[in-house]
């Protein structure tokens, strides 16, 4: 038993045997955990889909406000997820400029990636067909769908099956 | 109990046993009072002392036992130095230091530098003078006797930060005490 002639210690064994303070159980950290995990693939999902859809869109539809604000997605991203990749060592350790320039080179590589599959194309297709929430306003509107009869045809691409009804 | 470790008092806490834990704040209140008062002072730094308990206690089971305690409970007292610090605006938002790379100084290179006891005698009287965040790895470093790696774990930086902070700690309190002694 540890002396009780200390003030600190009797307060504090105090409020742990009246029960006033618990200690948060094994299960709770291991939830959080796991929570930061899905968070952080979460927002790197985000993070590639958006910069991909931005490099997909802005040579058919051009530059606009849409578009800019999904850039800042990309960066806000990118931030969320070095903030909670700081909570494991393995970030913490290194300079924050590393973990920066890690997290931008994976966002543009994987975005790069799902740029030479037919995703975007697809989605714009189905967008187009469907009144599908979220999905079809952004990608006519990101591709320039509501301004220009033909949507989503360029001569680099050649695809000018995707005249607007 | 008193031949117990750190690590198998918090694993004897973690498994119910109170009392445990009461050594254990038996043990570190005075460090961590010490650490506290550096930044904090009067009923505040008691206050916050036994909230750093209280969490710790309320956080046990976060503590992985393969680890070492002591940085642990560190690392719960800079949190809430820091949160107290940042209420009170004496602490920026963002440290710049830990976002880019450093020359990386050793801890052996620093102390072949000078006697370390003679240089804690002196930072004593210029500690209040230098910022916060280089007080604080001065504070950890010379007075409670961590290493850079336990530094390193509690303020969530990279080595080479805590041994370049260290170092540019040195140097401002070299400077002050100099122009205090000239005077």
């Amino acid at each position: 038993m540890p002396q009780t002639n200390n003030t600190l210690t009797e307060k504090i064994l105090s409020k742990i045997n009246s029960g006033e303070i618990k200690a948060k159980p094994k299960i709770f950290f291991l939830v959080k955990t796991i929570g930061f995990i899905v968070l952080s693939i979460f927002s790197f999902l985000i993070a590639i889909f958006t910069a991909s859809f931005v490099a997909f869109a802005l040579p058919l539809g051009g530059p606009s406000l849409l578009l800019t604000i999904l850039g800042f997605t990309v960066l806000i991203s990118v931030m969320l997820n070095i903030f909670l990749a700081k909570k494991f060592p393995s970030f913490y350790k290194k300079p924050l400029i590393f973990n920066l320039l890690i997290f931008i080179i994976l966002t543009l590589l994987a975005s790069l990636l799902i740029l030479k599959t037919p995703l975007h194309s697809k989605m714009l297709e189905l967008s187009k067909q469907k009144d599908i929430p979220i999905v079809s306003p952004l990608y006519k509107h990101g591709c320039g769908c509501n301004a220009q009869k033909t949507c989503g045809c360029t001569k680099a691409n050649g695809q000018c099956n995707m005249n607007m009804k | 109990m008193g031949e117990e470790s750190d690590e198998q008092l918090a694993l004897a806490t973690q498994n119910g046993d109170t009392n445990a834990f009461g050594f254990l704040v038996e043990k570190y209140e005075e460090k961590i009072k010490r650490y506290i008062k550096k930044f904090i002072q009067g009923a505040e730094a008691e206050d916050i002392t036994q909230d750093i308990f209280l969490k710790a206690f309320k956080n046990i089971n976060s503590f992985k036992v393969e680890l070492k305690f002591s940085p642990w409970l560190y690392r719960i007292s800079h949190n809430e130095m820091v949160n107290f610090l940042k209420k009170k605006k004496t602490l920026p938002l963002f440290d710049f230091d830990v976002f880019l790379p450093h020359y990386h100084v050793s801890q052996k290179e620093m102390e072949n530098e000078a006697d370390k006891k003679e240089e804690l005698e002196q930072f004593k009287k210029c500690l209040d003078r230098i910022e916060p965040k280089y007080k604080e790895v001065v504070v950890l470093y010379y007075f409670e006797n961590l290493s850079y790696q336990e530094i390193a774990t509690i303020t969530h930086s990279p080595v080479s930060t805590v041994g370049v902070k260290i170092k540019r700690a040195k140097e401002k309190l070299k400077q002050i005490c100099h122009k205090q002694i000239t005077l």
